[in-house]
């Protein structure tokens, strides 16, 4: 800050001796020197914005999760270990996780393999999260709508595994099956589509278009006036069209 | 609606495809459309129900028109009730993050559903 009185004080100094053409350039100056100190403050604001660091010196110490039970106790429920049958049915594993069984092995498949979600070692030799783990997490996350530290006391990861998680698997879902799911009907079936609906009584309809309202919790204060939803809350408007 | 990416891909011509006319009481047209409900603005894409039918064959019309649509109202309870995240406000900073997760819900649904559209 003494560097900014400082200069503040000069350019102070400066504009009372008065020179007359000097004056313009002084403001300039005044002016720079105001901007910079703006610029400054804000980015000490912007490096005070708390980041994620990871293990430092100081921070409290990991718990001891027990990985390895978290990985078993999923394995030894709903697929096959050792020889052992799966304690939970096909019925069950739906009900946890909200899609079959075949569904959830053939996402898995697709992402254990990604880099986050490999399994490592780290650099005290320890077996970091496995795959199915991570999986299960987010999935839990998804079908349940719990909050990401829930799931901590099955799958046996912390809070923060398990948000990254379930944010790279969400991410990676829509970059796989982003276009082939979400795409705009191709003409053939458009048009198969379009007769059916014309021995319903309605030649020439695509289809049925409703939207719904999503509240937004969190969303920022600055924001709050483009995101009015309905009844004073907070939110989107998620629109579908029905083919 | 005025911001919704269909809206402006039917203001900017992208969709719907016009390639095949239909012929409603005698007249040929060519712009498909969609089936709404009442609380959508009038536009040539969009159709709404009659608000208050007066004839029979506005009845009717609106019998048949609010038959197919019973899907679209389905389908938001349907994917609330299997993915609860849909169920909560979204926690989350951006928007973009709010749209990943719904697309997430609606990829999942479909993978449960089968075949892609």
């Amino acid at each position: 800050m003494d560097g900014h009185e400082e200069e503040l004080s000069t350019t102070a100094a400066l504009l009372a001796e008065d020179d007359g053409a000097d004056v313009d350039a002084v403001l300039h100056a005044h002016v720079n020197v105001l901007m910079a100190v703006s610029r400054r403050s804000r980015a000490r604001r912007t490096s005070r914005r708390r980041q994620y660091h990871g293990s430092t010196a100081g921070r409290r110490g990991n718990k001891r999760r027990d990985s390895a039970a978290g990985v078993y106790n999923i394995l030894r429920g709903y697929f096959r270990v050792g020889g052992l049958p799966p304690i939970y049915d096909e019925r069950d594993s739906e009900t946890r996780f909200r899609v079959a069984r075949a569904v959830f092995r053939r996402v898995f498949l697709a992402f254990k393999d990604e880099s986050f979600f490999q399994q490592r070692i780290n650099d005290t030799g320890k077996l970091q999260a496995h795959p199915v783990q991570k999986g299960v997490a987010a999935f839990r996350f998804i079908s349940l709508g719990e909050a990401a530290d829930r799931a901590e006391e099955y799958v046996r990861l912390s809070r923060t595994v398990i948000a990254k998680s379930t944010k790279f698997m969400m991410e990676f879902i829509v970059r796989r099956w982003g276009p082939t799911y979400l795409r705009r009907p191709k003409q053939d079936k458009l048009n198969t589509n379009m007769e059916r609906k014309k021995k319903r009584g309605m030649p020439g309809c695509m289809g049925s278009l409703d939207s719904c309202h999503w509240e937004w919790h969190q969303c920022p204060t600055r924001m709050a006036g483009a995101y009015q939803s309905r009844k004073g809350k907070k939110g989107i408007v998620v629109e579908a069209i029905i083919f | 609606m005025q911001q919704s990416p269909l809206y402006l891909d039917v203001i900017g011509g992208r969709w719907p495809p016009r390639g095949t006319p239909f012929t409603i009481n005698g007249r040929t047209r060519t712009r498909p459309y969609y089936l709404v409900d009442g609380i959508y603005p009038r536009y040539a894409f969009l159709m709404s129900p009659h608000p208050k039918t007066s004839t029979e064959k506005q009845a009717t019309f609106n019998c048949l028109q609010e038959a197919i649509r019973k899907d679209s109202e389905r389908l938001f309870g349907v994917l609330m009730k299997r993915f609860h995240v849909a169920l909560h406000p979204g926690r989350y900073h951006s928007v973009s993050q709010l749209v990943t997760r719904y697309n997430v819900i609606i990829i999942l649904a479909q993978h449960v559903c089968g075949e892609p559209t």
